[in-house]
């Protein structure tokens, strides 16, 4: 689909100048890619990405890293953030159910992320744009196997359309 | 025989007399409308009344007037919303005196018919959709109690709006809630109306990151809702104080019903049902049900 198709509702969008540029430069150098925000916990997911990378094993490159010191550190706040400034989807990693860093972090932020997903799935956000992981230190093929999954349904799911929600 | 109106006004006078509140926190009547009144010692108390029309969560004004000793008229409602206040520290329950009442159901205003009409007489199409679901009419633990008791029907179960919006398509529940938010014009008088929202600073107002922008519009407003249900979740305890105050009659409480319907679900809890129940996100179990974690 040719990204100049949906410039129009792009307008609407929040974000600096600067941004927009960058963003319509990205649009039009070929074909859509989707741009994925994830949050990486420092002690696992942040490092089976690391080791992913040092492993050289191949994956999409679609993910733009934000390194946490925990899964429950992201907000609900940060997520919806993430959409308003132009992400097509979120994707939250942390360690797994009980092998978290702080002993019982991601315990919490399952429960918080529960509630966040129950949202937007309820105000028809597409459930391919916001999913959450658990990758541990030593998955570097689970992380390069979870990117796949997420960005091969985000490029079926395509572009994140203002109509999907709202525009100021 | 005393009607409720009186012996709330002895029940209040008795506790002034004793010394036992500063502040008396109920109903007081005027141009035939019924509205919440904070009361002093020397206070008209004429005024109090408690009918059909008191819908107002009064726990709404227990943070602002902590440190005081408080007399407060409790409905099934407040009763919930001490609980949630108690489990999370902001009210000093040696300091509370719970004035129980019978609740005879409150009125929907939307819902009442034009002109005069004898509010006792009114049945159940007219009630609020929270009555309908109330488990229990009589204050359970009153210091105080007024009036007569009265039986409790049967709770309806469920909720209706939520569940015909859940039967929509993804695409028509986001058109709809796209219109719905499309009409909000961030007043805010849900946050104010709901007594868990007692924050000083609100996530709205903050500059340093700001969250959302200032200004109305569907996907801002959207996420200032979907914001303030995480914040409830597990807290609210569907007094429906943020719909009924809505001045654009969006039916803020489905985004909360939404999360207070799966947590039961999920987690088995239920806000507010006692007063050592912990807030649902403060608390988990080691085997949470996930079931979109990849």
């Amino acid at each position: 689909m040719p990204r100049s198709a949906a410039t129009s509702s792009e307008c609407g969008r929040r974000g600096t100048v600067a941004e927009k540029e960058k963003r319509s430069a990205r649009e039009t150098a070929g074909p859509w890619e989707p741009n994925i925000v994830g949050f990486l916990c420092n002690w696992c997911s942040y490092a089976g990405a690391d080791l992913a990378g040092t492993s050289r094993i191949p994956y999409a490159c679609n993910v733009r890293v934000i390194r946490v010191p925990c899964s429950s550190r992201v907000d609900p706040l940060m997520i919806l953030r993430a959409f308003r400034e132009g992400a097509d989807g979120v994707l939250v990693s942390g360690c797994h159910p009980g092998d978290c860093h702080y002993i019982d972090g991601n315990y919490y932020a399952r429960r918080k992320l529960i509630a966040l997903k129950r949202l937007l799935d309820h105000v028809g956000l597409d459930p391919r744009r916001f999913r959450v992981s658990w990758v541990s230190a030593s998955e570097g093929r689970k992380w390069a196997e979870v990117v796949k999954t997420v960005t091969r349904e985000l490029l079926e799911a395509g572009p994140f359309r203002y109509e999907e929600n709202g525009d100021d | 025989m005393a009607t409720i109106k009186e012996e709330l006004q002895a029940a209040a006078k008795k506790l002034f007399d004793d010394d036992r509140v500063d502040y008396f926190v109920g109903y007081a009547e005027d141009y035939g409308h019924t509205f919440p009144a904070i009361l002093a010692k020397d206070s008209d108390l004429s005024r109090l009344t408690f009918d059909r029309k008191s819908y107002n969560n009064l726990a709404n004004f227990l943070p602002e007037l902590r440190g005081f000793r408080v007399g407060l008229i409790c409905k099934q409602c407040e009763v919930r919303t001490l609980n949630v206040l108690a489990a999370e520290g902001q009210i000093e329950r040696d300091k509370l005196v719970v004035v129980g009442v019978p609740c005879p159901a409150m009125v929907d205003p939307r819902k009442l018919p034009q002109g005069e009409a004898d509010l006792a007489a009114l049945d159940e199409s007219y009630w609020q959709e929270k009555c309908r679901r109330c488990p229990e009419r009589n204050t359970p633990f009153a210091d105080v109690f007024v009036g007569e008791r009265v039986s409790t029907p049967t709770p309806a179960e469920g909720w209706p709006l939520l569940e015909e919006v859940e039967a929509m398509s993804a695409e028509e529940r986001l058109a709809w809630w796209r219109e719905q938010m499309s009409l909000c014009i961030r007043c805010y008088a849900c946050r104010l109306a709901c007594p868990l929202c007692y924050c000083h600073q609100c996530f709205v107002e903050d500059n340093k990151p700001q969250w959302l922008d200032k200004s109305v519009g569907p996907e801002n407003n959207l996420h200032y809702h979907i914001i303030r249900a995480i914040h409830l979740a597990g807290r609210c305890i569907e007094c429906q104080e943020c719909s009924r105050v809505c001045p654009a009659g969006i039916p803020v409480d489905v985004l909360n019903n939404v999360l207070s319907r799966d947590f039961g679900e999920r987690f088995g809890y239920v806000a507010g049902e006692t007063a050592e129940t912990e807030p649902a996100l403060i608390q988990y179990e080691r085997d949470d049900k996930e079931d979109f974690i990849l």
